[in-house]
């Protein structure tokens, strides 16, 4: 289940050290419930219950939009909140990612709920496409349209490097090869968020995402190469 | 070969000045002219509806969409 954190939960929540990178990793009663649960807290204000249907609703939250879910879930209370060791998390996500883990995959966040950085001007990142022609690259003025994912060259060279599958470390709705890569590289001025892509279309993830939801400069579309 | 079909242009424009959903595709809500919406379905390169196997519609077929 996924549900709100009531105002008066969220500052003791931000007073909590993080687990990771926007996220806190906790045990806590919830409702009128006496038994406790863990939980993963979004930004100190989602809650989804870490149980089986775990990846199942972090999926809804990715497909939905992050403000959307929270602004439909219902709050609740909490007590007795304790946090849990970043290692169980990684023990329990590592027993259902062990084997994307080999190919050099993370887990995290996604970029939607990460904070929003500059790029440093130096760092190139890649748009993997089915298509030639991908719509989201601004050919004529060279660059990236609003509101658009990439990975970094770093994670594609990962990929490549460990013959990993992209359509599947990307969850990729498209079943359709990756043939193309699109290098872009932002100047300081372009704004992104990075975060790990999440299992969808019964793809595990695991890859790194970068979404710029202003696009970037004129001239940062490099090139473009086969995959 | 994932099956799927040309959206109109208009709908195309509209998913341009849309964010994606992730690289490459946007989740969306289509209404068909007959009325009949296809809930929480990809499209890909702000272009292609993926179809199911069993579906056969056509470009003109498509009335709007939402996010």
């Amino acid at each position: 289940m996924i549900f709100a954190t009531k105002s008066s939960i969220q500052k003791a929540l931000i007073d909590m050290p993080e687990t990771g990178m926007g996220y806190q990793f906790i045990e806590a009663q919830l409702g009128s419930n006496l038994s406790t649960e863990r939980l993963i807290i979004y930004n100190s204000e989602l809650i989804i219950q870490f149980d089986g249907f775990f990846n199942e609703n972090r999926q809804k939250v990715i497909l939905s939009g992050y403000d959307k879910t929270l602004k439909l879930s219902r709050e609740v209370e909490m007590r007795m909140i304790k946090p849990l060791p970043a290692s169980l998390l990684h023990k329990d996500q590592s027993d259902k990612l062990s084997p994307s883990s080999l190919k050099g995959r993370h887990t995290g966040n996604p970029a939607i709920i990460n904070p929003i950085t500059n790029a440093n001007g130096i760092e190139s990142f890649v748009r993997l496409s089915a298509f030639e022609d991908d719509k989201r690259i601004d050919f004529l003025n060279r660059k990236l349209k609003k509101g658009s994912y990439t990975t970094t060259e770093t994670d594609y060279k990962s990929c490549k490097v460990h013959n990993d599958d992209p359509v599947d470390r990307y969850a990729l709705p498209n079943n359709d090869n990756v043939k193309w890569a699109f290098y872009i590289t932002p100047t300081t001025s372009d704004r992104l968020q990075r975060g790990v892509v999440q299992p969808a279309f019964e793809k595990i993830g695991g890859g790194i995402e970068a979404f710029f939801k202003n696009g970037t400069s004129d001239g940062t579309f490099i090139r473009k190469t086969a995959y | 070969m994932t099956k799927k079909v040309r959206l109109p242009d208009v709908i195309c424009k509209k998913l341009l000045l849309t964010p994606e959903s992730g690289m490459g595709y946007h989740n969306v809500k289509i209404t068909l002219k007959n009325g009949k919406k296809l809930s929480n379905r990809i499209v890909v390169n702000s272009e292609y509806l993926i179809l199911n196997t069993e579906e056969n519609y056509t470009t003109k077929d498509f009335k709007t969409i939402e996010f």
